[in-house]
């Protein structure tokens, strides 16, 4: 103890004792902002002002207990010279013993010998029943009285026992503050992270097998290879035309993955040259090259836990592509400018429109990176091997831009028609954007013919490479009540390959007839 | 004494009988303890009800499950030989054509072997979707678990949210997902023996998903194994004790795909194993 009292300075010959007081409160106070600004971690903080209070002001035993909102009794979250987890587990009611006392008052007190008093519980069992005991609440402002401070003074004289409480009050007042700091941060910290749930529930609902369309056989062994290869880690390499939907697909193995709760990060290695892709995807430090500012977490220390989708892999350097294969092989990495070793746990999912064997054997490609990706390849079908989908996802992506648009949308079957003919070299991103565009230019809300014409689609590019869809207007029955009479002159023309005498025979009209049809129903006649 | 339902039923109809035409106190208390009893069996009845169906259940998505996840974990070496192959052949020009034959020849065996398997895979049983209270799952997965649960001594905390909306599902499958993970919770409490012998569960609706909890007093799951638990084949329990397949959670995750839902392995608890699971309230068709 003779050093405390040293530092506390109560013994030092020829010092007036008031004048030693308070040279040691200053001291202490000084000592206790600066760990006040030290740390956002609460328990950290009451640690470090329970121990400058014990080395610099000889007040011992130090503790600080706070409000427990559901029960209305304190638990104790600091108290000095014991571990956190014994110290914790201590609580006490409300109005129980000196400390609930001083709760439920707000008055702080001072006792001459603790063991004396008929509220001490003695219920932690560290205090020294003949000292004093000084106990002071903590108030923060809106939230009232939120806990106490309390502490032995290791020797003092009766009359100083009033100036050393109203010091404490001074040390609990400060507490206070980092008391409220500490609570508004963990409770922004619970909104973002009760923010981040609630956004990647919404992103789960938006990534189901419903919503992939396809009855296709093709289609159909895609959705099972996605459900199978969803359950383990390995790499999967996703290759097909553009726009078949590699993303799309990409998302589906993550979502139904048991790394749905975690991210899911993506990046297009063809968008950033070589340097920038480095820092993008493995982070740097600061300073590691000009610009680099602060350090920075590259997107597989933010895909940890879950998955990373690297579209367009077959465009990566030969000097990349060896950084890659190692995060592949061993799951580690370094920072731009830093020694030390990272390991992730990412599941890596790749995609490509190239041919990587044609690459592999021009040198362009590393054959070890390309057996590595190879594990497990998913094959997307491109939209015209699996035409038997296009009503089904037209109606789809119809219902997606009625959402996006906020109008009711129909289409037509004549416009039906035209787009299954269409070869679609643009694959199903293709069809959504002519479908897109389409709803822009109809009035009504209906997508007939010839919104589909306005938006670009040529007419006159279709059917040559879709021989067995030429005849699919055949099976119209002209004749169907259903049908408006746009509907059934554009079919009859259709099914009469455009000839409108031909046309006119099937409807039982003139060609005088139907010529004005044609006009007045403004019917844009396909040329030949 | 065993009554078959049809006895049960003659009885009580005479009884009732008897009692219509001349009440007395001694013929109500008959009456009253006979169908105290028929009610006792019939509870236990549907007990042996929910048992029979769950096994059934288990068997049918458990058969096809496994199967298919052997072929796809058998696809695996399948497909690096294929690349492998691909390149050797564009390259060989006929050189090492013996080589070639042979690994070619290794090739169409397996090609062969995983389409016999294909062909073995029996039909994949189609999900039903009907208007289900989880509630009601949880309580009926709780009551044929009871014995077990009374024979380890564990203690069940169950806090169902009072009115609980309803959702869209397979009853069947979301009862054996439930059992399934009732069933870890209870091994890993035997496992551990530790004082603590609880699992709480609580059921609770917001923003559109239904939340169940289940959180057991076992030694919990490691953060190396959190993800791992899911694959299939994968069982992080001693090999001595029981015989275990490794695809009970595998196949629970698939239940929850099926429903649209997401299941968590709470990383943030510090006491135990705290799996959350998340179903959507309004789904068009998730199934």
């Amino acid at each position: 103890m003779t050093h405390k009292q040293i530092h506390s300075g109560f013994n030092e010959p020829g010092c007036d004792p008031k004048a030693c007081l308070i040279n040691t409160e200053l001291e202490t106070l000084y000592q206790v902002s600066k760990v006040l600004g030290r740390s956002l971690d609460l328990h950290e903080t009451l640690d470090g002002v329970l121990s400058e209070l014990h080395l610099h002001a000889g007040m011992e035993r130090g503790l600080v207990t706070l409000k427990n909102p559901e029960s209305g009794g304190q638990n104790v979250i600091a108290l000095y010279g014991v571990e956190r987890r014994g110290a914790n587990r201590v609580s006490y009611r409300p109005g129980e013993g000196l400390l609930g006392k001083i709760l439920a008052t707000g008055n702080p007190l001072i006792s001459e010998c603790v063991g004396t008093e008929i509220d001490f519980l003695d219920k932690l069992g560290v205090y020294d029943a003949g000292l004093p005991f000084i106990g002071v609440p903590i108030k923060v402002g809106e939230h009232g009285i939120v806990g106490v401070l309390a502490a032995q003074p290791d020797y003092c004289k009766r009359s100083e026992l009033e100036a050393r409480a109203r010091f404490m009050e001074m040390v609990a007042n400060l507490t206070g503050q980092a008391v409220r700091l500490s609570w508004q941060v963990a409770e922004e910290k619970r909104d973002l992270a009760d923010e981040r749930d609630r956004l990647r529930l919404a992103m789960r609902s938006n990534y189901g097998f419903d919503n992939m369309v396809g009855r296709a056989p093709s289609m159909r062994r895609v959705f099972e290879q996605v459900r199978q290869v969803a359950k383990w880690n390995t790499t999967v390499l996703i290759r097909g035309e553009s726009g078949t939907g590699k993303e799309l697909i990409a998302n589906a193995i993550h979502y139904n993955s048991p790394r749905a709760n975690a991210s899911f990060i993506k990046l297009n290695c063809a968008a950033l040259p070589d340097n920038l892709l480095e820092s993008e995807l493995f982070g740097h430090e600061k300073g590691a090259f000009t610009g680099a500012a602060t350090q920075r977490k590259g997107r597989f220390e933010q895909a940890d836990g879950g998955t990373i989708f690297l579209d367009e892999i077959g465009e990566i350097s030969p000097n990349f592509q060896a950084k890659l294969l190692r995060v592949l092989q061993e799951g580690e990495f370094e920072r731009i400018g830093s020694n030390r070793t990272i390991k992730v746990d990412v599941r890596i999912i790749a995609a490509t429109n190239k041919n990587l064997e044609n690459l592999v054997e021009k040198d362009e490609f590393r054959e070890d990176l390309y057996y590595r990706l190879n594990v497990m390849p998913v094959y997307t079908p491109s939209l015209r091997d699996r035409s038997e989908d296009i009503p089904e996802l037209a109606q789809f992506l119809i219902q997606k831009i009625t959402r996006q648009q906020g109008r009711e949308l129909t289409i037509s079957d004549s416009a039906m028609r035209i787009l299954m003919r269409h070869s679609w070299p643009g694959n199903v991103r293709e069809l959504e954007n002519t479908l897109e565009r389409a709803a822009v230019m109809s009035e009504d809300g209906n997508i007939d013919r010839d919104a589909i014409l306005m938006s670009g689609l040529e007419e006159s590019s279709m059917g040559s490479s879709v021989p067995h869809n030429q005849n699919n207007t055949a099976g119209v029955d002209l004749n169907d009540p259903s049908l408006d009479e746009r509907e059934r002159i554009i079919a009859a023309l259709e099914q009469a390959g455009w000839v409108q005498a031909k046309a006119a025979r099937l409807l039982d009209m003139t060609p005088r007839q139907i010529a004005y049809r044609i006009q007045t129903l403004n019917i844009t006649m396909r040329r030949i | 004494m065993s009554l078959t339902t049809a006895d049960e039923s003659a009885s009580l109809g005479e009884l009732l009988d008897s009692y219509l035409r001349q009440p007395s106190a001694e013929q109500a208390q008959r009456l009253h303890n006979l169908m105290t009893q028929c009610e006792e069996r019939g509870e236990e009845r549907s007990c042996h009800a929910i048992r029979a169906a769950l096994a059934e259940e288990e068997l049918n998505q458990g058969v096809y499950e496994t199967l298919a996840a052997a072929i796809s974990q058998l696809q695996t070496p399948f497909n690096m030989l294929n690349a492998a192959l691909e390149m050797l052949q564009r390259r060989s020009n006929g050189k090492d054509e013996r080589l070639m034959t042979v690994l070619l020849a290794v090739r169409d065996q397996g090609l062969a072997t995983l389409e016999s398997l294909q062909r073995v895979l029996p039909e994949r049983t189609t999900v039903t979707q009907v208007t289900l209270n989880l509630n009601q799952l949880v309580h009926e997965v709780l009551m044929i678990s009871t014995p077990r649960l009374l024979a380890s001594g564990i203690v069940i905390d169950w806090h169902p949210q009072p009115v609980l909306p309803v959702m869209q599902g397979d009853d069947g499958r979301l009862r054996c997902m439930l059992k399934k993970l009732l069933d870890n919770a209870i091994l890993a409490i035997e496992q551990y023996r530790n004082i603590e012998r609880t699992i709480r569960i609580d059921s609770s609706e917001r923003d559109g998903w239904l939340q169940l909890v289940i959180h057991d007093s076992g030694p919990g799951i490691g953060d190396a194994e959190r993800l791992r638990v899911f694959e299939p084949f994968y069982s992080n329990w001693p090999r001595t004790s029981h015989h275990h397949t490794g695809m009970g959670l595998s196949l629970v995750q698939e239940t929850i795909n099926q429903h649209g839902g997401v299941l968590e392995i709470d990383p943030h608890t510090t006491q135990g194993c705290r799996i959350v699971i998340h179903f959507p309230l309004c789904n068009g068709n998730h199934v």
